[in-house]
């Protein structure tokens, strides 16, 4: 079985140069919209400028606010002073202004954005220590106590009363001037249950005390428990005594003790401070702006507080496909604005802070964030007496909530429109770039198309329209010119066998008139026979330059021919029945019936002429030269196959062109060969629609040639 | 006694020329010869030829041949006139040459085929041909009138031919059923070396012109591989 070797050429560069072509198109597009990129960006910091300037306007309000503020107290020192005169003897019971109601569940967490003293009471004999904070707000008084006692015994039930345990006491005095206790109970951690107590100080237990709007509840610290409690402050009379005391009982068998606001032991009451109602009467005029003005004294007391920092509400989320691309649009825009506008930090620590440096005399501001709002802007202004001491602070706070609805709008329509400004000129560009791509593989093809395989122009006219006014039709333009320059010096080159033909025979004929006469003259004379040689070789030279001139004006002569329908198995029969007579084993197979096609058919013999030389000059002698014809669907194989050499692979590239030859008898001077013959094979073939291709034999060695022709289907 | 025929020759190559001359001189005619078409035309204004042969490349003229030649056919209309050219391939597409006693031999030269060429010629011009019966060729229902070089078809007269497909024809017709191989054909109509396929060519014209007259004309069989045969 011989082994078939291919003669398929095939180039990367194609390929290659398209991907480099592809990458730097891309490329482009890449860098373009990188650059678009900056749109958004240059509108974030647009914003981001303007936000800054309304920060600073917002500030620069809330400062003059506090300024006046401080002012105003400064002209009034005695709300300010009078209070540590009054302290002087024992802890006050000092009621401050709370921003908003507590949740009485034993859990201080919501007392933390109050910027409220404790006062602290301790009998370090009994080992009884706690903290009380009262605050007011809407109406009721909030207590809150920390009880320092890591060894909490719960009291509980038993039959009608209770067993002993750790309780609080909460005494004050009525409106008529009538004296009550009550007992807070926590059997366990959680509400606790009130009641009232008699003379003796026993617990009425049938009797609790709900009626009172009275509410108190219990949890366990790190450091022991807190009470909570809430009572309206119109249980209490116009002097506003109460009396808070712990009962801590270690032991059930040892004595209770007792730590009351008044002392150990002690059944006094305390007048709960009120000196901030005047306060509060001068904050008056800001109780309805959307802003906590807070008083504070040089103890950093609270003494009045008025306002309120309007919170935001939680808007009802329903599920549904706009509302999601309007949630992830927000989320997105509070994610940019959070680099924009970062605001962080903790106000338990910030806000201490600021009133400590305003104690120092200095005007400060900052911000902080806070629940339910997008953050707090404060200024802590100091309030300086006449020696220009510091008596107080002035603490405004207020939401930025409206500031960062502005810049959130303007943050929003400005993510809207630049993304879409954006996207309209890369989608623009993209169409652009599609369509310069575009043309510029039209472009690319059509000159591919002015070369045929072997490199020749076609013709020097790109099929697309040059009209146009741009690079790339003044690119296309430059290369239908270069083509077509190309194009006439390629006629100059295929003209070149035909000039120099004509230019030869002139000397050739005065050569051959010469050796004519002589032959005349001389044809006795013993020199005639190098008359002869002379003849033979000017015959010789003769047949070259008519092959020569011939094969150059082929195309132009097969354009000018007319194709008739033809019988190729008679054609090929009879041809290789002639050639078998002159050449010996010629052997040919072919199907016994006609197949016709449309052709020429002294163009075809003529390849069948150079096929055959071919394969006569290959051949090693005494080896058969074998032609057929099979038929292969609406094509007709047409092959001539020899025994000898095989071809280089190296070779094949320039196997078909014009003036190229493979013979050693070409170099030695012999028959005179100038490669034309597969060069008029290749074009015969393809002028009538075919391929000629070849490949070589193995055992024995040798190479076929094969003409692929379309045959006329029935 | 006779006066000899006059032949001019139009030939700007001097060796070239001389070497017309020499074989001329050989045969019993009297010669002229001129380099240019200027001197050429000058001097058959003053006396007719009875034949001129024309270089058509004279000196700076690419078609001075061609130029002379439409000259002398306005003088002496029925001039008849051989070209020698190297140009074959465009001789056959010049308009107007393909009417009256012309013809042409592609350069180089065969000496011997050239004074043939003459001799047949001068045949035409001298009055020799008219002195004998009209020479016709016939095969089948082919008709050749040698002299006035007619053809007929089944009666019909067939387009005009050129000197080549005339000639080749005749060769043709006078062998009817034998195989004449491209060699035979191309010597006998051009004296010198062409490719098979510009026999084929000719050839392929010649069925042409028949095939004006009669569609499914197939008498001039392709022998593929060897010639073409008359088929009767």
């Amino acid at each position: 079985m011989a082994k078939v070797t291919a003669g398929a050429i095939k180039s990367p560069l194609g390929q290659q140069r398209l991907g480099q072509r592809l990458w730097r198109l891309r490329s482009q597009l890449l860098v373009v919209a990188l650059v678009l990129l900056s749109l958004p960006y240059l509108g974030y910091r647009f914003i981001d400028a303007t936000n800054g300037l309304l920060q600073q306007s917002q500030a620069m309000a809330q400062q003059q606010v506090s300024q006046s503020l401080a002012n105003l107290f400064s002209q009034r020192p005695e709300l300010l002073l009078q209070l540590p005169e009054l302290s002087a003897q024992q802890p006050l019971l000092f009621v401050q202004p709370i921003n908003q109601a507590k949740q009485i569940d034993g859990n201080s967490a919501d007392w933390q954005t109050e910027m409220v003293q404790a006062a602290e009471f301790i009998n370090a004999e009994a080992g009884i220590h706690f903290t009380s904070t009262l605050g007011i707000h809407a109406g009721q008084l909030y207590g809150k106590l920390q009880v320092y006692d890591q060894h909490w015994l719960n009291p509980s039930r038993q039959g009608n009363g209770w067993s002993a345990g750790d309780h609080i006491r909460l005494a004050y005095v009525d409106a008529q001037g009538l004296e009550h206790e009550l007992a807070l109970m926590a059997p366990s951690p959680g509400s606790m249950n009130i009641y009232a107590t008699d003379n003796s100080g026993q617990i009425n237990v049938s009797q609790p005390l709900t009626q009172l709007a009275l509410q108190a509840a219990m949890q366990f610290t790190q450091d022991g428990y807190l009470v909570e409690w809430r009572m309206p402050v119109s249980l209490l009379g116009t002097e506003l005594l109460l009396r808070v005391s712990v009962i801590d009982i270690d032991d059930t068998s040892a004595a209770s003790r007792i730590l009351t606001t008044q002392g150990p032991e002690q059944q006094g009451y305390t007048a709960l401070n009120t000196l901030s109602n005047q306060a509060m009467a001068l904050l008056a005029g800001q109780q309805e702006s959307p802003m906590s003005v807070t008083l504070y004294d040089s103890q950093l007391n609270r003494l009045a507080h008025t306002g309120h920092i309007p919170l935001a509400t939680q808007d009802s989320w329903h599920w549904s496909l706009p509302e999601l691309a309007r949630q992830v649009y927000g989320r997105l825009i509070t994610h940019i604005m959070s680099f924009t506008n970062p605001v962080s930090g903790d106000a338990l620590l910030q806000r201490p802070r600021l009133l400590n440096l305003a104690l120092g005399g200095i005007v400060i501001q900052d911000r902080w964030p806070m629940q339910q709002t997008q953050g707090i802007q404060a200024t802590a202004m100091p309030i300086f007496a006449d020696n220009q001491q510091v008596i107080g602070v002035v603490l405004v706070e207020q939401a930025i909530d409206q500031l960062m609805q502005i810049q959130r709008q303007a943050m929003e329509q400005m993510v809207l429109i630049s993304l879409t400004t954006a996207l309209l000129i890369m989608l623009t560009l993209v169409l652009l770039f599609w369509r310069l791509a575009q043309r510029i593989r039209t472009l690319g093809r059509q000159t591919h198309a002015l070369v045929d395989a072997s490199g020749r122009l076609q013709t020097g006219k790109l099929a697309i329209k040059l009209d146009g006014q741009d690079e790339i039709s003044d690119l296309a333009r430059d290369i239908s010119n270069v083509m077509q320059r190309l194009q006439q010096h390629q006629r100059f080159l295929a003209q070149i066998p035909r000039t120099l033909s004509h230019e030869i025979k002139n000397p050739l004929n005065t050569i051959s008139t010469s050796l004519g006469n002589l032959k005349a003259e001389l044809a006795e004379h013993p020199s005639a026979e190098y008359i002869h040689a002379a003849q033979r070789g000017l015959y010789k030279i003769e047949s070259i330059l008519t092959k020569l001139a011939s094969a150059a004006s082929l195309e132009q002569a097969l354009d000018q021919e007319a194709k008739e329908s033809i019988d190729l198995a008679y054609l090929l029969s009879s041809y290789c029945h002639y050639q078998a007579q002159a050449v010996d084993q010629l052997d040919y197979q072919g199907p016994t019936q006609e197949v016709f096609m449309q052709a020429v058919d002294y163009r075809l013999e003529q390849a069948l002429d150079k096929l055959l030389d071919n394969a006569k000059d290959f051949r090693q002698p005494l080896t058969p030269i074998k032609v057929s014809l099979r038929l292969d669907g609406p094509w007709a194989l047409v092959s001539f196959c020899n025994v000898g050499p095989t071809i280089d692979a190296n070779q094949a590239p320039q196997l078909f062109h014009s003036m190229v030859s493979h013979r050693a008898t070409a170099k030695e001077g012999g028959k005179g060969h100038f490669g034309l013959g597969l060069f008029v094979v290749r074009t015969i073939c393809e002028h009538h629609g075919g391929q000629v291709s070849w490949h070589n034999q193995h055992q024995p060695d040798g190479v076929c040639f094969q003409l692929r022709l379309p045959i006329n289907m029935a | 006694m006779s006066q000899p025929p006059i032949i001019a020759i139009v030939e700007d190559d001097t060796d070239q020329r001389n070497n017309y001359v020499r074989a001329l001189q050989r045969m019993p005619v009297r010669v002229l010869a001129f380099a240019d078409r200027q001197s050429a035309f000058s001097a058959m204004q003053q006396q007719r030829p009875d034949l001129v042969i024309l270089d058509i490349i004279l000196g700076q003229e690419y078609d001075g041949g061609f130029n002379l030649y439409s000259q002398i056919s306005r003088l002496y209309p029925d001039m008849p006139v051989l070209f020698l050219t190297e140009r074959v391939d465009e001789i056959d597409q010049v308009s107007g040459l393909r009417m009256g006693a012309w013809d042409y031999q592609p350069k180089p030269i065969s000496i011997d085929y050239f004074v043939a060429k003459i001799e047949s010629l001068l045949r035409l011009t001298t009055g020799q041909a008219s002195n004998e019966e009209t020479r016709l060729v016939t095969c089948d229902k082919l008709v050749m009138d040698l002299d006035r070089r007619h053809i007929h078809w089944q009666g019909m007269a067939l387009p005009e031919f050129t000197v080549t497909e005339f000639t080749m024809l005749e060769y043709l017709a006078r062998r009817p059923g034998l195989v004449l191989t491209y060699e035979q054909l191309a010597q006998a109509t051009f004296g010198g070396v062409v490719e098979n396929n510009t026999i084929s060519t000719h050839i392929s014209n010649i069925k042409r012109k028949f095939r004006t007259i009669s569609a499914e004309f197939n008498h001039i069989v392709s022998e593929y591989g060897q010639g073409y045969r008359w088929r009767n």
